[in-house]
C-alpha cells in the first residue's frame, strides 16, 4: 500500500505543524497549533466560519506569514517538499472568465515539473487529459472554464491537483455548493488517493457527512478544540466547544453520530 | 479640415508612401502599438489596468526633473534617452508608493493608486510650469509627452521603440506559462513554488518599459488606452490566451499604423488622441459584430 513513497520515509509523517501562530494585527486568528497528518489518511478540518481553516492551510503551504511556528513535511521544510505537494484553492479565488481552456487549467498542475521558460509539452497535455478523466470530465477539455457548472469547475480544481501528483493534498473547501456527481467523484478521489497511501487535509463544512468521508479530525477555533482519530473526536462535546451556542441547530445534522 | 489634400495625405501615410519621415513614424509607433496590446493583454488579466494608469501618468515629474538635471549640468534637455530614464525612475517610485500606501498606511488599492497618481501628476505639472518659466528654448519638448507628438519622432527615437517592442515580446513570448498562472491563479502558482512576486515585477517591468517609450508617440494621458482598448477588443474574439495575445498585439499595431497616418494628415491634433479614437473605433465594431457565443458564455459566469 505504501510502494509509492520512498521506504525513507515511510515513518515521518507527511505533515506536522508546530506552534503555529498567525495574527493579521488585530489579535490571533490561530493560536500556537499543534497538527499532525497521518500517511494514508483523510483529515477534516472542521470549525466555525472564522475559525481559521483556510488560514491555517494557507500558512502551512506558505502564502500567509506566521507569527510563530513551523511546518515540516516528511520532516523536510517546505522548499525541499514542495514537488510532492498539491493545492486546491476555494474555487471563488480566481476568475472563471479567463480566457483559458479545461485542459489548459489542468496543465497548470504539471508547471512545477517543466520548470522555467518550457512550454507545456505533448505529455503533459495527455496527462492533463488522464487526469480529467478521473473526475469525469475529459469530455470537458477543450472548453472554456466559463462555461462549466460550479461542481464540474470544481472537479477541474481537483483534477489539477492530481496532475501535480503529489503525496500530500490540501483542499480548501471542494465540497462548497457542490452538485451530488462532483460530491461523489470529490469521494472516490480521496478513497483512491487514501488507497494509494496518499494523504488529504480537507477544509470541510458539512458535518453530516465527516464521519462517512474522513478518518481523521481537526476541530479548529482560533485553536486546536480537538485533533485525532474521527471515531474519537468527533463527539458532540468537542463540537460544542468549537462551535459554542450555534451546535443547538447542527444538533440535527449530527443524528448519524452516536451520541449526539 | 477635411479636405482631398488631407484624404491623400492619410492614404499615402497608410501605404507608406509619404516620405522617408513620414515611414519612419507609422513603422515606429506601429511597433509600439503591437508591444502595447501584448502587454497590456496581461496587464488587464492580471487586473492591472488602473496601475498601467498611475505607472504613466506618474513619468510626468519623472520626465521634468531628468529635464531639470540634463539642463542644470549644461546638456541638452531633448535627449530622449535622458528623459526616458528619469520617466521610468517616476514610475518605479509611483509603485513603490502604492505598494507602500496599501500595505503600511493600509489604504485600499484603489485609493492608494487614485492618491498617487494625481500627487504625482500635479507634482510634474508643477515641475512643467517652472521649467516653462525658464525660457532656455528647449522646454517646449516636454509637454508632447503628455498627449504625444509623432511628427517629432526621429529615425532614432524609432528604434528605440522597436528595441522596447522586441524585448517586450520576447519576454511575453518566453514567460507566457509563467505570467497565465500568475495572472489566472497566483496562489496556485505561489503553492507549487513559483516567485509570484518576482513575476509580477517582470510582468510590470515591460509595461512601464513599453509605456515609457510610448510617451513621446501616444502620451502619457493615454497610453493605457493603447494597451487596454487592443486586448478588451481581442477578448470579444476568442477565449483562448494565446489567440487573444495575438489580436490584442494586432488590433494594437493596426491602431497605431491608422492612428500615426491620421496624424500625419493632421498634424495639429495629439496623435495619441487619433491612435486611441481608431483603437476604441475597432472595439465597438467588435462589439457589434464579435461572435456572440464568447460574449455569452463571459457573461453566464458573472
Amino acid at each position: 500500500m505504501l510502494q509509492a513513497l520512498s521506504a525513507a520515509d515511510a515513518g515521518a509523517t507527511p505533515c506536522s505543524v508546530r506552534g503555529m501562530t498567525i495574527d493579521y494585527g488585530n489579535g490571533p486568528v490561530l493560536r500556537s497549533v499543534d497538527f499532525d497528518a497521518a500517511a494514508g489518511s483523510l483529515v477534516a478540518v472542521v470549525g466555525p466560519n472564522g475559525a481559521g481553516k483556510s488560514t491555517l492551510i494557507k500558512a502551512v503551504l506558505g502564502l500567509q506569514p506566521t507569527v510563530a511556528g513551523q511546518t515540516r513535511f516528511w520532516g523536510q521544510s517546505l522548499r525541499q517538499a514542495r514537488g510532492r505537494i498539491a493545492y486546491v484553492p476555494q474555487r471563488g479565488a480566481v476568475d472563471w472568465d479567463f480566457p483559458v481552456s479545461v485542459r489548459e487549467v489542468v496543465a497548470m498542475g504539471r508547471y512545477r515539473m517543466l520548470g522555467w521558460l518550457r512550454p507545456v509539452s505533448a505529455a503533459h497535455q495527455r496527462a492533463a487529459v488522464e487526469h480529467l478523466d478521473r473526475v469525469g470530465m475529459a469530455d470537458f477539455a477543450d472548453r472554456q472554464i466559463s462555461r462549466l457548472s460550479g461542481g464540474q469547475q470544481q472537479r477541474v480544481f481537483i483534477a489539477r491537483a492530481l496532475a501535480q501528483e503529489a503525496d500530500l493534498y490540501f483542499m480548501d473547501e471542494p465540497f462548497a455548493g457542490v452538485d451530488a456527481a462532483t460530491e461523489q467523484a470529490i469521494v472516490d478521489v480521496l478513497r483512491a488517493l487514501r488507497a494509494e497511501g496518499k494523504t488529504a487535509v480537507v477544509v470541510h463544512h458539512d458535518l453530516a457527512t465527516v464521519r462517512t468521508y474522513f478518518d481523521s479530525l481537526l476541530l479548529l477555533n482560533g485553536e486546536v478544540v480537538a485533533s485525532g482519530p474521527v471515531d474519537s473526536t468527533f463527539t458532540t462535546e468537542n463540537l460544542q466547544r468549537a462551535y459554542g451556542g450555534r451546535l443547538a441547530f447542527i444538533g440535527g445534522a449530527l443524528a448519524p453520530a452516536p451520541g449526539a | 479640415m477635411l479636405t482631398g489634400e488631407t484624404l491623400r495625405l492619410f492614404v499615402s501615410s497608410l501605404f507608406l508612401q509619404a516620405g522617408y519621415n513620414t515611414v519612419v513614424v507609422v513603422l515606429g509607433v506601429t511597433a509600439l502599438g503591437l508591444a502595447a496590446g501584448l502587454v497590456g493583454a496581461f496587464a488587464l488579466l492580471r487586473k492591472r489596468a488602473m496601475m498601467t494608469d498611475v505607472l504613466s501618468h506618474a513619468t510626468l515629474p519623472g520626465l521634468a526633473a531628468a529635464w531639470l538635471v540634463a539642463t542644470g549640468l549644461g546638456a541638452s534637455g531633448r535627449s530622449l534617452p535622458v528623459l526616458l530614464t528619469g520617466a521610468a525612475i517616476a514610475a518605479i517610485v509611483a509603485a513603490l508608493t502604492v505598494q507602500w500606501l496599501t500595505r503600511a498606511a493600509r489604504l485600499p488599492e484603489d485609493a492608494a493608486m487614485g492618491a498617487t497618481l494625481s500627487v504625482f501628476f500635479g507634482l510634474g505639472a508643477v515641475l512643467l510650469s517652472y521649467i516653462q518659466t525658464l525660457r532656455t528654448g528647449s522646454e517646449g519638448g516636454l509637454a508632447r509627452f503628455i498627449l504625444g507628438q509623432t511628427a517629432t519622432m526621429s529615425e532614432q527615437d524609432a528604434y528605440v521603440i522597436a528595441t522596447a517592442a522586441v524585448v517586450a515580446i520576447i519576454v511575453a513570448v518566453l514567460l507566457e506559462k509563467e505570467f497565465r498562472i500568475v495572472c489566472f491563479d497566483p496562489q496556485f502558482g505561489a503553492a507549487q513554488g513559483w516567485p509570484v512576486a518576482l513575476i509580477d515585477l517582470l510582468l510590470m517591468t515591460i509595461v512601464v518599459g513599453v509605456a515609457v517609450v510610448g510617451l513621446q508617440a501616444v502620451g502619457m494621458i493615454l497610453i493605457i488606452a493603447l494597451m487596454i482598448i487592443p486586448a478588451a477588443t481581442a477578448r470579444l474574439w476568442t477565449d483562448r490566451l494565446r489567440v487573444m495575445l495575438a489580436l490584442s498585439s494586432l488590433f494594437g499595431a493596426a491602431s497605431a499604423w491608422i492612428g500615426a497616418s491620421l496624424s500625419a494628415a493632421l498634424p495639429k491634433a495629439p496623435a495619441g488622441g487619433l491612435i486611441v479614437l481608431v483603437a476604441g473605433a475597432f472595439f465597438i465594431v467588435s462589439l457589434a459584430v464579435a461572435p456572440s457565443r464568447i460574449r455569452a458564455s463571459s457573461a453566464e459566469a458573472r
